[in-house]
């Protein structure tokens, strides 16, 4: 099968922290990948070199199979999201204005959104809750109705890969749930893909089916989410003890 | 079956023209009429017509008409400049002025006049100095890593400070029978402009090439990385818009010297209106810093008449309490 994003020997670097080395990740059509790793070890700076929006130290990056660096950025939207951490709204604008945007790498450049794209923008934010905040200003949004506008605007942009910064964060458990679900009903409905930075290993596991585990130092761990989820792994991960709590619907961990 | 309703970004621009279209021919007559010899509006529709209006005639074909459509390109190149520049430095309310342009401009112009140079060289000294200016500020900004709007922001108002300094320099040593001339320049004054045409062709330049970056706009006006996922080439386009916005600036600079406050109240009035979208900002901008400026010269001209004031103080003392006024909204959000 043909992978739809492939790294070969990338070395990533952020301010002197090596975030990883030589790395050989395969994300294939349908695959839902989780990064965990504590904080300052790189997981936003990988997510960014993955997206192109930073050069890598070494090493090569082929999306759909072909160059990452040589392809032109329009041509990436098309194929890859990301949904980043932080959102600079400096000048006013709606919720659907800003929903909207999602559709520009789609349009030519002197096409208008036109009725196909505003169905996809309203239907987007509908399946995150926002249906009803069309014409609401986002400055007025709290941070997690804020973070579900990014979302839709991603699934407005309708890629076949989802690079996710932290999709839960600002949001309450039921929204996190919630989001994380719709997520998987898009990425299961068609091929498409998805690497997600997440805090939580109960919630890598219930929607995660390969993780990538960032130890620091460059050292990293990659594989089907049932292998790598161990306590071993975990403690080493968070330099923390783990405990499992088996359930009903498998293995729940909480911190020792 | 009924046609959809166009997209509300479209519609609600549409509105926001077709309400600033008939306000430009509006202004310009107001402009052609005002002043201290009689002109009323059968004069117009008798020039209109292609008849012969006699002296008061004369007086609105050749003074004022050239003004009045100095005045509005002026405005027009300062409003879409100032988009642009809020856009790059993602600031409400950056300026083409906060960069230092105008004082680059203006240490250009006070050097020509000292130097005796004829008052026909100084539009494009001018000029010179305001590209000049803003090529320094983006070098020195620049350093090492890519542009960022606060260090560009902080490199411009420094690099303006200095200016100041020549400003003053320049103006103690100039010949006593220069400095009223030299103050009106640096005041802002479109009584000498003659170049109305060279400054519709900047302004028709630079709306061409900036329109079709008008959704790139939208987006990079949500921050670079957001901009970049969304398949903008960042740097590019930041680089062009930089080139663009000094074009403009010096455009304007040197059909009126330095008239500030347009390019920061004219966007920023219109974003409150409504025009979110740079696909409806960048023309409505144009129409309506065009408009404005028309106004306030015709002010300038007539208010305490026969003596004229610069330009640039009106725009200075309607755009200060305006500023004020925005300033004071944003930080009650």
């Amino acid at each position: 099968m043909n992978a739809l994003l492939e790294t070969a020997g990338l070395t990533v670097e952020v301010g002197g922290v090596r975030v990883c080395a030589d790395l050989e990740l395969a994300v294939e059509p349908g695959q839902c990948w989780g990064i965990l790793g504590r904080n300052g070890t790189g997981k936003t700076t990988l997510l960014h070199t993955l997206a192109g929006l930073r050069p890598p130290a070494a090493g090569r990056i082929r999306l759909d199979g072909g160059d990452l660096a040589g392809l032109q950025r329009r041509s990436v939207a098309r194929r890859l999201g990301i949904l980043l951490q932080d959102h600079a709204d400096a000048f006013p604008s709606t919720v659907l204005e800003t929903a909207l945007t999602g559709r520009h790498p789609h349009l030519g450049p002197w096409e208008w959104e036109g009725p196909a794209d505003l169905a996809i923008a309203r239907a987007a934010l509908g399946r995150v809750g926002l249906g009803a905040f069309e014409s609401r200003p986002v400055q007025t949004l709290s941070g997690g109705e804020r973070r579900r506008l990014a979302i839709a605007t991603l699934l407005t942009q309708d890629p076949a890969l989802y690079l996710l910064d932290e999709p839960t964060n600002h949001l309450d458990l039921n929204h996190q749930v919630s989001v994380l679900e719709e997520l998987a009903r898009v990425l299961r409905g068609g091929g498409r893909s998805a690497l997600m930075v997440l805090h939580d290993p109960n919630l890598a596991a219930r929607f995660c089916d390969h993780l990538l585990l960032l130890h620091g130092a460059g050292e990293t761990q990659a594989g089907p989410a049932p292998e790598l989820l161990t306590a071993d792994n975990l403690e080493r991960l968070y330099h923390h003890p783990m405990r499992a709590i088996p359930t009903p619907e498998g293995t729940a961990w909480l911190p020792g | 079956m009924l046609t959809r309703p166009p997209s509300p970004p479209r519609r609600a621009g549409r509105l926001l023209l077709l309400l600033l279209l008939p306000a430009v021919p509006a202004s310009l007559a107001l402009a052609l009429i005002s002043g201290s010899l009689d002109a009323g509006w059968p004069i117009l529709l008798t020039l209109a017509t292609g008849g012969d209006a006699g002296l008061p005639g004369q007086v609105v074909l050749e003074l004022r008409l050239p003004r009045a459509l100095a005045a509005f390109a002026t405005g027009g190149l300062l409003a879409l400049a100032g988009t642009l520049m809020q856009v790059l430095l993602r600031n409400p309310l950056a300026d083409p002025y906060v960069l230092g342009v105008s004082g680059g401009a203006a240490v250009a112009a006070l050097g020509a006049m000292i130097a005796g140079m004829a008052a026909a060289w100084l539009p494009l000294a001018g000029f010179a100095g305001a590209l000049l200016s803003t090529f320094l500020v983006f070098g020195l900004a620049r350093g090492e890593g890519s542009w960022t709007g606060t260090r560009l922001l902080l490199t411009g108002v420094v690099v303006a400070a200095g200016w100041g300094a020549l400003i003053s320099l320049l103006l103690s040593l100039g010949p006593a029978a220069q400095l009223r001339g030299m103050l009106f320049w640096l005041m802002g004054d479109l009584a000498h402009a003659g170049h109305a045409g060279l400054g519709f062709a900047v302004l028709g330049l630079g709306l061409v090439l900036t329109l079709p970056l008008a959704r790139q706009l939208n987006l990079l006006a949500r921050g670079d990385l957001q901009a970049g996922a969304l398949g903008v080439a960042v740097q590019p386009l930041r680089l062009r818009l930089y080139v663009l916005a000094s074009l403009l600036t010096a455009g304007a600079v040197a059909l009126a010297g330095s008239v500030g406050f347009v390019g920061l109240v004219v966007p920023h009035l219109l974003r409150l209106l409504g025009a979110t979208d740079h696909r409806v900002l960048m023309p409505a901008a144009v129409l309506l810093g065009g408009i404005l400026l028309t106004l306030a010269d015709t002010l300038a001209r007539t208010a305490i008449a026969p003596q004229q004031l610069p330009v640039g103080v009106v725009t200075a003392l309607v755009g200060v309490p305006v500023f004020l006024y925005l300033l004071r909204r944003e930080s009650r959000r």
